[in-house]
């Protein structure tokens, strides 16, 4: 923990709501702490903002511990920053330099209308889930835990899936704005474990057409989704998920 | 008027209370159900299934979060796993046992039935998990594997590698999705409670704004539900998330709801220190870590050597130093308090001083590195990833932070708290916890809530009480509407030199310091002095810019704090009435020779619960006497 | 039939369609690659090979149609995917940083244009009738189609032409072979690995055979070599 601080050149995209055309816009911020988090960093400039009565920059956060996948923004072109593995919350100012110029974009997709500054709508993936992410079981209707057998390694496999926290930097990542990583997680958490099997086929289907239908781009096999993944989400999903597409269409 | 505090348990043998009372109630006909509109207020594990299996029953739900999806919960964050009584391993298991480790855990302050049904129920909700396609750890023949947690002496806890409660939460999620896919529920996303309706007598429904647009809206219902979590961020400074408010359970205590025990609170031993005055929260690192690592700082005060040069024998391991039998391993508040101590001592390290090692290397040289890799390997990584410092090579540092809130709106045995149609379930009540919560307890008890007990009980309400049908129209909606516009008006107003976070900051460091780990009457009254001063300053300096028809943050944000400036004072209020140790509530005063909590059976064994009476007016007290009839009241030990 | 259809409108679906025309494509380049390496075994052969191929009659005029049909399929389902992925991002980011993607990746959309542009310089020096003269005569001698490809490519500016247009072709099938098993789901495609390798070794296969031919017939052409063979 060091006690230097640096100095930073911000070039923040800035928007008042989902119909303005937005720009950039420039601050410079000092006494920024290497230790300090990329959101505590903007924390303190919207500070700053403030004390001189202008707006702060809007941008989304919860947990700030990498979990909650709330937060998310565009940093110098790419998806939660340079590091690999990392969510933005996550991703420390350790990472830049004095006197680095640092230009903060939302992650940018017709899927995702920004709502402001760097907020986005991300409701897609909700709808996404609704055309069948789950698995129809009522509150009460279950066998005992123990009588569904699942071999480890599924069970293993379908957690690698399911650890998707819904963040959105695959649809920014990709050169397509396609959302095919988490969709295809999200399908395959179900369809690698025995409980989703009745509804396999009709979940990728439907899935997809939600997908298709929120405006999200193709996948074109470029891997940059598992490249920006904090999560580390393999593309292999997105095979699978293709094959079961196929199956589910033909 | 003084509500009496019945708590409504009923009848029988401990054992027997919840089927017998299942039976009891009455039911409403399904044809029925859909004419019935219930509001759920957050979308954690409490909410989300209690909102999905309403409406699986046939309730109209309609369902509210402030984040941008239901996903996004703060329960998501929980790491270690979710207790269930189910006895897989064979090692003397069971619901009996479970029930008897939380009562004696929750340090005798929480209420037995509640306890007892808690404990009769965790085994539905693995079996309810695992069939939505929660993807629990496994053995190798294909059953779910279990660890033991916190110290229990049984393995009773289920877990999802490192990221339990994400997965539960995605489970419940799922289901409250597909009942939102069928029309049944109705989501609202980044909206935000902001006053309770309450028409005669009974709660009717909330007001809300909507966080993109800033419409303030009314929502009408036979019953309110909330879900919406602890009180941990008024100390600034926790684990929690940063959105995590008091607002909805405040407000509604504001309409008459009364809030209990909310002097106990949860403090977590083994988080990362603070690194400086721009750091917004605290992260947590499983408390797994002490099985290994010794905890020590330098004998001597203000000794600002690195670790490495400080030799063995200028060293303090203190926890095996008081406690000889526990060592490194005693429980939660025991270990945050004594960091307390040897900080004030002016002992602790790193460049705050508000620090402690946290040591591996005995263990590193005892077992490998790969062996430490192994255990706590994603530990680390996110040490390392946060601090910059390898653990494998220095001492971690560590400190306590705010972790969990024991306290919360008061409910009788149904989870309805004392205005009719109000039920209040997860973290948000004050429930089964006592003065302290054990680990792998808060997922089972939100989905204990939401799956298997609201549904039920909301049900024994809404057919046995006479709701008359109401509009948005009422002329108390209005009412309430205006109090939240003119709230909203007044905080744009004022226009003032000081940022929320300023004056949540100064909130947070004083109830930290004077209402933490530990507590004594003058720091306390000294809080009670100091708390209404920053509200005043508040309202009088705070600057929120924008306008309240847009998505505005800070607006967001100071309606929080402001709520937080008004609840502080409760909370404060409450560990100073409550003369006595007890699990998170620990005062200076009440002390055993050892150092531990010293309880009050007498004069204290009850439920605390507030009735305000008006900002910054003394509330009045209602107790719900505690009776202890199958666990017998005990002092803990771990010398 | 409406199943069908929503296939076929569906992203996954249109994606599969250039997989599957691509697979065709793919087949006719090596078969195209194979014939035409007998360049190297002479005009006699080379022109018994061409001759073979023009008295298919119909059965060619079916195969032409086939492959013109494939490569439209293949051309416009990816317009269509393109235009829409560029409606998918909406404003563009001011800064991009492209982290694991390769070369070939990279300018697939590119190179698929370059290939398309090459295609109709390639049919007009050898199938059509071209608005520029084309002769079979090599040193006073009538070598019919042997003598058609060799006079086009011993033009210098012509040859590096078709080299950059048959690497580019490398470079195109090197991303777009392993992404057909990606795209039905051979998960072995997914990671660095034997689909992969394979998928690159088609490219560079591919570019070096058909590069190899210009530089052949120049080598040929000024070393004196040519003569050796006519005598």
């Amino acid at each position: 923990m060091s006690a230097k601080t640096i100095k930073l050149t911000l070039k923040v995209w800035r928007q008042k709501n989902a119909k303005s055309k937005g720009k950039f816009e420039t601050h410079k911020l000092d006494h920024v702490s290497p230790d300090a988090s990329f959101l505590e960093m903007l924390d303190q400039l919207n500070e700053n903002l403030t004390l001189k009565n202008n707006d702060p920059i809007a941008f989304d956060h919860d947990c700030r511990e990498g979990i909650c996948g709330m937060c998310g923004a565009v940093v110098n072109g790419e998806a939660h920053g340079p590091e690999k593995s990392t969510t933005l919350c996550q991703l420390h100012m350790r990472h830049f330099k004095n006197g680095d110029t640092i230009i903060i974009e939302p992650f940018r997709a017709k899927g995702f209308p920004v709502i402001k500054d760097l907020a986005i709508d991300r409701t897609a993936f909700d709808r996404v889930i609704q055309a069948g992410g789950y698995i129809s079981v009522r509150t009460g209707s279950a066998p005992d835990a123990n009588v569904i057998l699942i071999p480890k390694d599924a069970s293993d496999s379908a957690m690698d899936a399911a650890q998707c926290i819904g963040c959105g930097a695959c649809v920014a990542a990709c050169p397509n704005a396609s959302a095919m990583l988490f969709v295809s997680a999200k399908i395959n958490h179900l369809s690698l474990l025995p409980q989703g099997q009745p509804e396999r086929y009709s979940r990728a289907k439907n899935m997809v057409l939600q997908m298709d239908k929120e405006g999200f781009g193709n996948c074109s096999n470029e891997y940059q989704c598992e490249a920006a993944c904090p999560k580390d989400i393999s593309v292999e999903n997105i095979a699978r998920m293709n094959r079961d597409y196929v199956k589910a269409s033909l | 008027m003084t509500k009496s505090l019945n708590s409504n348990i009923p009848e029988g043998a401990m054992h027997e209370k919840w089927t017998q009372h299942k039976f009891n109630m009455k039911l409403v006909n399904p044809a029925n159900k859909r004419k019935h509109t219930v509001i759920v207020v957050g979308s954690g594990l409490a909410g989300a299934s209690a909102a999905a299996s309403l409406s699986e029953l046939g309730y109209k739900v309609k369902c509210f979060c402030f984040q941008d999806s239901p996903r996004r919960a703060h329960s998501i964050a929980a790491q270690g796993g979710i207790n269930a009584s189910k006895n897989y391993p064979n090692d003397g298991d069971s619901p009996r046992r479970l029930f008897y480790d939380t009562v004696k855990g929750g340090d005798f302050r929480a209420r037995e039935a509640n306890v007892h049904r808690l404990a009769e129920i965790s085994n539905s909700i693995i079996d309810q998990c695992v069939a939505q396609g929660v993807p629990f750890a496994r053995e190798y023949g294909g059953t779910l594997d279990n660890r033991s947690f916190g110290g229990a002496q049984v393995s009773r806890t289920f877990y999802a590698r490192g990221q339990t409660g994400q997965q539960l939460l995605l489970g419940a999620y799922s289901a409250l999705e597909k009942e939102i896919a069928k029309g049944s529920v109705e989501m609202f996303s980044r909206t935000e409670m902001l006053e309770l309706i309450v028409i005669d007598g009974k709660a009717r429904g909330i007001v809300t704004r909507n966080l993109v647009t800033g419409k303030i809206e009314s929502h009408i219902a036979d019953a309110v539900v909330l879900g919406t979590g602890g009180y941990g961020n008024a100390y600034f400074l926790s684990t929690n998330a940063m959105g995590c408010n008091v607002t909805a359970t405040w407000r509604a205590h504001k309409k008459g709801a009364y809030f209990a025990n909310p002097c106990y609170t949860q403090i977590h031993p083994t988080c990362i220190p603070v690194h400086g005055d721009s750091q917004s929260k605290l992260t947590l690192m499983s408390e797994s870590l002490r099985n290994d690592g010794r905890v020590w700082v330098p004998k001597q005060a203000d000794d600002k050597r690195p670790a490495k040069q400080i030799p063995e024998d200028e060293r303090d391991y203190y926890l095996e130093r008081k406690y000889p039998s526990f060592g490194n391993l005693v429980p939660r508040d025991l270990a945050s308090r004594n960091a307390k101590y040897v900080c004030d001592e002016g002992r602790g390290v790193g460049p705050s001083g508000l620090a402690v090692y946290l040591d591996f290397a005995d263990a590193i040289k005892r077992l490998g590195k790969d062996t430490i890799k192994a255990r706590y390997g994603n530990l680390f990584d996110m040490y390392q990833r946060i601090s910059a410092s390898d653990p494998y090579k220095e001492p971690m540092m560590i400190y306590p932070a705010i972790h969990y809130t024991m306290g919360g709106l008061w409910v009788d045995y149904n989870l309805m708290s004392n205005l009719p149609g109000l039920f209040v379930i997860g973290e948000a009540n004050f429930s089964d916890h006592g003065a302290n919560r054990l680990g792998a307890s808060a997922l089972m008890q939100g989905l204990a809530d939401g799956y298997f007990i609201l549904p039920y009980t909301i049900g024994n309400y809404l057919a046995g009480t006479k709701i008359d049908p109401i509009t948005v129209s009422h002329p108390d909606v209005a009412t309430a509407e205006k109090t939240v516009i003119n709230k909203t008006e007044q905080l744009l107003s004022i226009k003032g030199t000081r940022t929320v976070d300023d004056f949540h900051r100064e909130l947070g460091l004083l109830l930290w310091d004077k209402c933490g780990m530990a507590r004594d009457e003058s720091g306390l009254k000294e809080a009670l002095k100091r708390i209404p001063e920053i509200r005043e300053a508040f309202w009088k300096d705070v600057n929120v810019l924008g306008s309240p028809g847009e998505f505005n943050q800070t607006l967001e944000r100071a309606g929080r704090v402001a709520d937080f400036l008004e609840f502080g004072e409760l909370l404060v209020t409450d560990a100073l009435h409550r003369k006595e140790s007890c699990g998170g509530h620990f005062r200076e005063e009440y002390q055993t020779d050892e150092g531990e909590a010293q309880r009050d059976d007498e004069n204290f064994c009850y439920v605390a619960a507030w009735e305000f009476n008006g900002v910054g007016e003394t509330p009045t007290l209602h107790k719900e006497a505690l009776a202890f009839e199958e666990v017998h009241l005990t002092q803990r030990s771990y010398k | 039939m409406s199943t069908f259809k929503t296939y076929l409108n569906s992203s996954i679906g249109k994606k599969q369609v250039v997989a599957v025309s691509g697979v065709a494509l793919v087949i006719f380049i090596i078969l195209h690659l194979i014939g035409n390496l007998l360049i190297f075994k002479g005009p006699e052969l080379f022109n018994t090979y061409a001759h073979a191929l023009h008295s298919m009659g119909r059965l060619l005029q079916v195969m032409e149609i086939g492959l013109f049909l494939t490569f439209s399929v293949h051309i416009i389902f990816t317009i269509a995917l393109i235009i829409e992925n560029k409606n998918a991002r909406g404003r563009a980011y001011a800064v991009t940083k492209n982290k694991n993607r390769s070369f070939a990746t990279q300018t697939m959309r590119y190179t698929g244009p370059l290939v398309l542009f090459f295609l109709i310089l390639h049919l007009l020096d050898f199938t059509w009738s071209a608005p520029w003269p084309k002769t079979s005569i090599v040193n006073g001698q009538d070598l019919a189609t042997y003598g058609m490809v060799f006079n086009a490519l011993l033009n210098p500016m012509r040859a590096v032409v078709y080299i950059a247009a048959v690497c580019s072709l490398g470079f195109h099938l090197s991303h777009g072979v392993q992404s057909v098993f990606q795209s039905f789901g051979v998960v072995s495609a997914s990671r660095p690995g034997p689909i992969r390798t394979i998928s690159k070794g088609l490219g560079y296969i591919i570019a070096i055979g058909f590069s190899s031919i210009p530089l052949y017939i120049n080598y040929i052409h000024y070393s004196g070599a040519l003569l050796c063979h006519l005598q």
